[in-house]
């Protein structure tokens, strides 16, 4: 055990916490100002939290109390191992080379997968609708995204992430490549809310429908756990369409040199600003701008159009790299 | 226990809806058991808000009564106090000079603009779609603030009175009434925009609480419900009353605008959006054609409450509410200066009975569009509320009174009234 | 219908003895009067010949029999004050619980 696997140990975490908290801070203001709105103050989701783990921690009655208890710490667990896995700008994700696209694939799952069984456990009718809805929700946007990490298996033959952020994806193909990259980022665009259960998917949790869906029975310090996994998800999210497919770096696309810790400053700011312009357009912007879907009709647009489009985007990546 | 387990195996849930919850605004209970995402049966189960407001009537003069019937509903809070009136003048032979024939009219109007914008609102949060939630609530401040300098209060206006109203509409007040009219002409475009051609809110409201026409009549379904139904019913213009009478009010039903009836909550939208270009053109017809006179036909209250206590009569006041038509049935027995027997129908009395058939075989999913709807109000229950200061300190009447006549001064000269 | 002017209301009386508070249901012509019959049932006693549905419609459930609160003869609402309202001692008393 060396010093930095112990400094990524303890500081990654707690990092992503923070950035996730942060994002959502923002998100929050942002959208209230479009609503026209004040908003919370940005640094409302700490004090959310803080609340939440001070809180009495209620665990029903007819619960399967260890499921109930054990899934909001594998969901935050899968959350944070997730961001270990995402290189930070030109900075080496920490997990580099043990395992990597196909992995965070799963992590993703595992998350919305512990929501489910916790939803489950949970014994309470609106919690069961709740979780009945994410794992159909989850079997329709799982192919769009699957499909979108085969397209960039194809183009990099590797399924590294450190690889891909290297070089932009866009210099490798021609063309017909472009659009087919262009129809794949639309799709995860797409994806990006399902997989967040932001709206218009957040169907398992629709307020007025179930009551808060899967979360309706949990509180306190469980209630904090999915509320830190949500906020480390959505920015660990986000940051990986920006490796996918922006990794520009900023001495490349200003053509300026920095000396060694200046440019590991510089560039891990340029990326978290990439990450936050990103997070504006695909989570705030879509979440203030849409209703929500009936689950059925979610499904349906993810299984035909999200799927007809990725697959296309595939099939033009393919062709070019064939 | 052994029951649940059986319900557990043949994968039905009871899902309870109320009477606490989040797409309730109001108290009631529809216990709906559902088997994946199908309802598959439905009880609703009402009573929660019962105060017993008719026996407190009965209690009270029939001045304090109106007031009281202002109480029921804080949206309708016109509507109830509209129908107690027209009821308790047909008791008692009065019958109200034309200029407060026409103010009732028109604060009768103001307050079908604000429901239904409240209702396109709340219907938005029921879908998820909270901007617009805001966005249409700001706009329903306008009219509220109107309301505010025309009467003082937002809510509660306490206009009314047996036999006219209590508060001219001056010169100042119908510049600001044309100004709002100008305002929510151009609000009730961009709402068509917003609400008829949105993809998503298409596709959450269309076939969504299908209400046949048939279906409509049998259940005695009322107001802007029935008429998305395509039924031609409208209390202002079968049974005309005051200033009603002079316009020739036509029930704004969905043949007429779209060419067919689906009677889903889509048509629900499209009837109350127009219903508001429809209230503004009454407004408009009232303003310009408001006859002069007194305001009161018997102007004294205590040569009132004598003429109620001399005076035997029974009488059935409707007005067309927001909601649908609200029907208020007094009886004054000469004995006493209030009514012996009071009964409220609200509309929303009869548009419960939708309910059950329309939530069986619906989407969970659908579950709080079908209640939002028919836009129910279950009479807000009576509540207490302390009010506090920017530092925690409760604030007592007097401040609280002298806080709101204020606002409502400033808001006069804001409108400029 | 749908013309202005062209709704008539009709109202019927009926008197029934009090001894025999029966009337026929006219819920097989309009389903939607099963509210109303329903209140009526429930807050006057008259029963409804016909009627199926005959669950309590405003008042709880475990509403006593015979206790009818819009009788004016009997004293409805303050029998209902009576039997509703239990103090919350006597409920705590009842479950066991002490006061505190």
């Amino acid at each position: 055990m060396t010093l930095a696997t112990i400094f990524y140990a303890i500081g990654f975490p707690l990092l992503g916490i923070i950035l996730g908290l942060l994002y959502k801070g923002i998100d929050r203001k942002i959208s209230a100002r479009m609503t026209s709105r004040i908003g919370p103050p940005i640094r409302q989701p700490f004090w959310d939290v803080g609340k939440l783990l001070i809180k009495e921690t209620v665990v029903p009655e007819n619960a399967v109390a260890w499921i109930f208890n054990v899934m909001p710490i594998v969901a935050l667990a899968s959350s944070m191992t997730l961001l270990l896995y995402i290189p930070f700008g030109i900075i080496k994700a920490p997990l580099e080379g043990y395992g990597d696209l196909v992995v965070i694939l799963y992590l993703l799952t595992l998350q919305a997968l512990a929501m489910a069984i916790g939803g489950f456990s949970a014994g309470s009718p609106f919690a069961s609708v709740g979780a009945q809805r994410e794992m159909i929700l989850m079997m329709s946007y799982e192919m769009p995204l699957a499909i979108v990490i085969t397209g960039f298996a194809l183009i990099y033959k590797s399924f590294s992430l450190s690889t891909i952020a290297l070089t932009p994806v866009w210099t490798l193909v021609g063309p017909v490549g472009w659009i087919g990259l262009l129809l794949l980022l639309a799709a995860l665009l797409i994806v990006t809310p399902a997989e967040l259960a932001k709206l218009p998917f957040d169907i398992a949790e629709a307020e007025t429908e179930i009551a808060e869906g899967l979360l309706s029975e949990y509180s306190g310090r469980n209630l904090a756990l999915f509320y830190l996994s949500d906020a480390v998800r959505s920015f660990a999210m986000v940051a990986l369409e920006v490796a996918l497919f922006f990794p520009f770096t900023f001495s490349q696309g200003f053509g300026l040199q920095f000396s060694e810790p200046v440019s590991y400053i510089i560039e891990g700011l340029w990326f978290l600003a990439k990450v936050l312009i990103l997070y504006i357009l695909a989570v705030t912007l879509v979440r203030t701008s849409f209703a929500r879907f009936r689950i059925e009709q979610a499904s349906r647009l993810f299984w035909t159009y999200v799927n007809i489009m990725a697959l296309l985007g595939l099939i033009l990546v393919a062709l070019e790299v064939m | 226990m052994a029951n649940d387990k059986v319900s557990k195996i043949s994968k039905r849930y009871e899902i309870p809806i109320g009477p606490i919850h989040p797409a309730l605004k109001e108290p009631i209970r529809v216990e709906a058991e559902v088997k994946g995402e199908k309802v598959v049966k439905v009880d609703v189960k009402r009573g929660f808000a019962h105060r017993g407001i008719e026996y407190m009537g009965m209690k009270r003069n029939a001045i304090q009564t109106l007031y009281l019937s202002e109480r029921i509903c804080g949206i309708c809070s016109i509507s109830h106090p509209y129908a107690f009136v027209l009821a308790s003048e047909k008791a008692l032979g009065i019958e109200p000079p034309p200029r407060a024939q026409y103010i009732r009219t028109i604060i009768a109007e103001l307050e079908r603009i604000h429901s239904h914008i409240l209702w396109l609102g709340v219907v938005a949060h029921e879908i998820g779609f909270d901007p617009i939630l805001f966005w249409t609530w700001k706009l329903r401040e306008k009219v509220l603030d109107v309301l505010e300098a025309i009467t003082g209060n937002r809510i509660n206006y306490a206009m009314y009175m047996i036999g006219g109203v209590r508060r001219d509409i001056k010169e100042s007040h119908i510049l600001a009434l044309r100004d709002m009219i100008d305002y929510y002409r151009k609000a009730a475009d961009q709402m068509k925009d917003i609400f008829l051609s949105d993809p998503i809110y298409k596709a959450r409201t269309k076939d969504v609480a299908k209400l046949s026409q048939d279906l409509a009549l049998k259940l005695n379904i009322v107001g802007p419900t029935a008429r998305a139904a395509g039924l031609r019913v409208d209390i202002r213009q079968d049974i005309p009353y005051d200033a009603y009478a002079d316009i020739d009010v036509r029930a704004v039903v969905p043949q007429d605008i779209m060419g067919e009836v689906n009677g889903d909550a889509y048509d629900a939208t499209l009837v109350r959006i127009y219903e508001i270009e429809q209230s503004l053109d009454i407004i408009e017809y009232c303003i310009n054609n408001m006859p002069e006179g007194k305001l009161l036909a018997i102007p004294n209250y205590v040569a009132l409450l004598t003429t109620i206590r001399k005076t035997q009569g029974e009488g059935i006041g409707a007005h067309e509410a927001p909601r649908g038509e609200v029907i208020h049935y007094v009886k004054y027995d000469g004995t006493r200066d209030g009514p012996v027997v009071w009964k409220v129908i609200a509309p929303s009395y009869n548009n419960i009975n939708c309910w059950g058939p329309l939530l069986l075989g619906a989407e969970v999913a659908d579950i709080p569009v079908v209640i939002a709807f028919i836009d129910p109000c279950l009479c807000c229950n009576d509540r207490i509320a302390f009010v506090k200061d920017e530092n925690g300190r409760v604030l007592d009447y007097f401040e609280i009174h002298n806080m709101s006549v204020n606002k409502t001064m400033k808001i006069k000269r804001m409108l400029g009234v | 219908m749908g013309t202005p002017w062209g709704e008539v209301s009709v109202t019927l009386k009926f008197d029934v003895p009090k001894s025999d508070l029966v009337v026929p249901t006219i819920t097989d012509l309009m389903m939607g009067a099963e509210t109303n019959e329903r209140e009526i049932r429930e807050m006057l006693g008259v029963e409804f010949e016909g009627l199926k549905n005959k669950r309590h419609l405003f008042l709880p459930d475990d509403w006593p029999e015979g206790k009818y609160p819009w009788r004016k003869d009997e004293h409805g609402v303050e029998d209902m004050i009576k039997y509703t309202h239990k103090s919350v001692t006597e409920i705590r008393a009842k479950r066991g619980e002490n006061n505190g």
